[in-house]
């Protein structure tokens, strides 16, 4: 017997023909239909499907053999496979030296005839046979052989067919597989690890995993975990923990989160290295869902344990934080590209410098203890000041002031110098290590000009300040003007009456000289002169006026008395004038002497003319006192105090000038009551203060057609001189009285008021430190003016 | 004595005996003078006058005066007696103001303060 030959290419041919994992497989219709063919058309007792193994031949389909497989030693098709362009035949087995011997032949089934084509795939490798055995001899016809090679192909195509749909059911598989195992889950577990919850979109694989079975029965912590560590102290929040199926197979990594006092949610994401299988596939894990899901379940969860608004909520600031989180991620973003964009800006900046030293205008130098150059630190020394004549090294120790003295004590020191047109900050520094003297040049020019610039403005800003304060001390003179000028024909008639009264009893007194002395006196014999004079020293008036009714009500009297005491007297109304004259408002019998004197027209006519020169010197007295209350007035007013400077001054004394100078106005129906001690002192701007009462006052007297009573009081308080202007005068309407002190604003008539003097007024009393405001009610309108008591 | 009288209205005392003076010494007794402070005395010393049958000439007159005012005066004045003349006395009026009461004949001659004597008796002559 022969055994049959193992061919050259044996490992690789087993290996293809492992691959179609047919070997021991159960027994499928299409090859037993073949078989089945082969048998009828090949007219044989047995048909066979058979693949050669290392070291056997197994049988995939059979008819009329009960045996699955023998040994390949004693195989037929052994020898076929090693021909594997024909088909092999054994005519008659009894009579051929290579199987006469061979127990198939010698034994059951007792081969006579053989024929078998091998089953050649694409690959050329002999898989096995499709083989046909009588146990008498037999031969087959050209169509038999051809049919037999057909359906051996027949075989092979199936053979690759069932592979091919191995391959991609195995494939489906794993890919299935590689979906669950790479999806991520939760497990929703109590205090004991008992599972109360799971989920997973596209599980299979877990859903093995049943509702009240611990986690320990389907998986293992590769480190330790302890629940109730977690429920009582947050312990393993944010931390990363692994655990892995109990068959080893996937590794889970997972962070935990307590859920409600009682329950822990596992967010487990699969640790794809660890699955073989899935690796050798590239699966993309960014393709799988991550996050949604679990928003999902929560939110079914919730709707089911604790409302639908709950879970609502729940899913809302779920959300809510994902997207804060990808807004702090795209934040982030923008921040790092700007810190990038700065980055590289700086850096080209830097090493752009560092190409073109040049263009750094702050040149550095190096010098030693013997004051020369020995470095310039940067190009821009040399291109700023070696090249120009106007400035050579040897001058640069004494530009920057490196005395000797200096050198000694090696203090590091700063100065500013004038160089080339530009102004620099230098440093002079001593490295005293290296004795070197490093001297920094910084350029300060356009600083330096700037600063210039700045002082400039501030001169100028300066300037314009103290002509605005110098415009607001000229608006407050123009006012005052402006006020003295409605004043003036009032001062004028102040002036100009007692200036009449002066004049008149001037030329009274130059009468009674030249007519009645010079004329009369002559003529007049002494004892009539005894009489005359005697008569003169009757006279008990001489300063005191009395008003026109009086005089006129006592006149008449004493004319009566005398027409009746004196029937014979003519003409006694000249008598009486005289007696009244005398300061008599009765006749008295003192006048009896005279009255009945012989000359006695004579005697009273020239003591009359006496007593006329007193009363025209008294008038003239009077007058020039009242005009130089007047003029005095002004001077209060304007020229209180030479430089218009503040100083003190007597309150009272202010207000009476200014009553003075309103006088003409205020007779004409006013009455002022001035309740001021006499002794109380003001410190300020007298003449602007009077200009103050003028205007209230004024105001006051205009509003009331001049026919009111005021009233100035005055109380001290809290370190403040209060001075209350009070007037009965109309009420100051109440939707004008916020604006009364306002510029330009007037309610009078064009001409009468210049429409600043409220204005000024608080201005001036704002000057002299103090606060003005008004109040008016229908009986009463007053200003109060504060004003500080101590002064600096 | 004649019936016929000067007036002088002024609220400052001094004027008026200034003007007494200077009347009695060029007048003599040729008028009767009177004197008053206000306007309201002036014409309650007219009505009494009046009464007594004294003829008025002439009225000098100030015009800033508490209470009633010369031109207010005046008026009253010529309405009661339209044929007495009256003369303003006064410290100081606008030039416009003094036009005005001229030419509305309210006062026939206006005399500022201080004034001439000779202006004065000149004037009340040839009245």
């Amino acid at each position: 017997m022969k055994q049959p030959d193992t061919p050259h290419n044996e490992q690789s041919r087993l290996e293809a023909l492992r691959s179609y994992d047919i070997l021991d497989s159960l027994s499928e219709s299409e090859y037993d239909d073949i078989v089945a063919v082969a048998h009828e058309i090949c007219q044989t007792k047995i048909a066979v499907i058979s693949f050669v193994d290392e070291k056997r031949q197994w049988f995939k389909s059979t008819i009329g053999l009960n045996i699955k497989e023998t040994s390949r030693d004693i195989s037929f098709c052994g020898h076929t496979i090693n021909q594997p362009n024909d088909i092999f035949v054994v005519a008659d087995a009894r009579l051929d030296e290579r199987f006469y011997d061979n127990p198939l032949v010698t034994g059951d089934p007792n081969i006579v005839f053989y024929a078998g084509v091998p089953l050649i795939d694409e690959n050329s490798f002999a898989l096995g046979t499709l083989c046909v055995i009588d146990s008498s001899p037999k031969t087959l016809s050209e169509n038999q052989k051809n049919a037999l090679q057909l359906l051996a192909r027949n075989v092979v195509s199936l053979l690759r067919s069932k592979k091919k749909s191995l391959e991609l059911s195995n494939e489906k598989t794993f890919l299935l597989e590689a979906i669950n195992y790479s999806s991520p889950f939760f497990l929703m577990i109590d205090f004991n690890s008992t599972i109360i919850e799971f989920g997973h979109n596209y599980s299979r694989s877990i859903t093995e995993i049943r509702k009240g079975k611990l986690l320990s029965d389907y998986f293992i912590w590769e480190s330790e975990f302890n629940t109730e560590k977690l429920l009582a102290s947050n312990f393993y929040e944010n931390k990363l923990l692994f655990y892995k199926t109990i068959d080893g197979r996937q590794r889970y990594k997972c962070s935990i989160k307590k859920y409600y006092e009682d329950k822990i949610i596992l967010f487990s994401t699969p640790v794809i290295n660890s699955l073989q299988p899935i690796a050798n596939y590239n699966l993309n894990i960014n393709s799988f869902p991550k996050q949604d899901y679990i928003a999902e379940y929560l939110f079914l969860h919730q709707a089911a344990t604790k409302g639908l608004e709950d879970a609502k909520k729940l899913a809302d600031s779920l959300k809510e934080k994902n997207k804060l989180l990808e807004f702090s991620k795209s934040s982030l973003i923008k921040v790092n590209a700007t810190l990038e964009e700065k980055v590289n800006e700086r850096t080209k900046k830097i090493k752009n410098l560092a190409l073109f030293p040049e263009q750094n205008p702050n040149p550095v130098f190096e010098l030693d203890y013997e004051k020369k150059v020995i470095n310039y630190a940067n190009p821009a020394s040399k291109s700023t000041f070696y090249i120009n004549q106007d400035f050579s090294f040897e001058q640069l120790s004494e530009k920057i002031c490196l005395t000797d003295e200096v050198l000694q004590s090696k203090k590091t020191y700063k100065i500013e110098i004038e160089l080339l047109k530009d102004v620099y900050e230098i440093v002079v520094f001593f490295i005293k290590k290296s004795s070197i003297i490093r001297v920094y040049f910084h350029r300060i020019t356009e600083i330096k000009n700037f600063q210039n610039e700045l002082k400039e403005k501030n001169l100028e800003l300066q300037d314009t300040l103290k002509q605005i304060v110098n415009l607001q001390d000229e608006v407050i003179k123009k006012e005052k003007l402006a006020t003295l000028g409605l004043l003036i024909s009032g001062i004028a008639h102040e002036i100009n009456t007692p200036l009449g009264a002066i004049k008149a009893s001037n030329e009274n007194l130059i009468h009674y000289i030249e007519n009645v002395f010079l004329d009369q006196l002559p003529k007049t014999s002494s004892t009539n002169l005894t009489d005359i004079i005697e008569l003169y020293k009757l006279n008990k008036n001489k300063n005191s006026y009395s008003s026109t009714i009086e005089e006129r009500i006592n006149v008449k009297k004493i004319e009566n008395q005398l027409k009746k005491e004196y029937c014979d007297i003519s003409n006694p109304l000249f008598y009486a004038k005289i007696i009244f004259d005398f300061g008599f408002t009765d006749l008295d019998p003192c006048f009896n002497k005279f009255l009945t004197h012989k000359n006695n027209f004579q005697v009273f006519n020239f003591a009359s003319n006496l007593n006329l020169v007193g009363k025209s010197l008294n008038t003239i007295s009077i007058a020039i006192d009242k005009a130089s209350k007047v003029v005095s007035s002004l001077n209060t007013f304007s020229h209180g105090n030479i430089n218009g400077s503040l100083a003190e001054f007597n309150l009272k004394s202010s207000f009476e000038s200014v009553l003075n100078i309103l006088w003409n106005k205020i007779k004409q129906g006013s009455k002022v009551k001035i309740n001021i001690p006499n002794e109380i002192l003001v410190f300020g701007n007298q003449e602007e203060l009077a200009q103050v009462w003028t205007n209230i006052i004024n105001n006051a007297l205009q509003a009331s057609n001049y026919k009111c009573k005021i009233e100035i009081s005055y109380l001290a308080e809290d370190g403040y001189h209060f001075i209350n202007i009070k007037n009965d005068g109309p009420e100051i309407p109440k939707e004008i009285i916020g604006n009364i002190f306002d510029e330009f604003f007037t309610t009078k008539k064009a001409g009468e008021g210049t429409g600043l003097g409220l204005n000024i007024v608080k201005k001036i009393v704002k000057k002299n430190k103090g606060t003005i405001e008004c109040k008016s009610n229908p009986n009463e309108t007053k200003f109060i003016i504060s004003i500080p008591i101590q002064h600096e | 004595m004649n019936n016929i009288a000067i007036i002088s209205v002024d609220d400052e005392k001094i004027i008026l005996d200034s003007l007494r003076l200077q009347f009695e010494r060029n007048f003599d007794k040729k008028y009767i003078f009177e004197f008053a402070e206000s306007a309201e005395e002036a014409l309650d010393l007219i009505d009494e006058l009046n009464t007594k049958s004294i003829d008025i000439l002439l009225v000098i007159s100030d015009y800033q005066m508490p209470g009633m005012k010369g031109d207010e005066f005046a008026i009253k004045l010529s309405q009661k007696l339209p044929h007495v003349k009256r003369i303003l006395l006064t410290g100081q009026i606008s030039e416009k103001l003094a036009s005005e009461l001229k030419s509305k004949n309210i006062f026939t001659n206006i005399l500022s303060k201080p004034w001439s004597e000779e202006n004065l008796i000149n004037l009340i002559k040839n009245i």
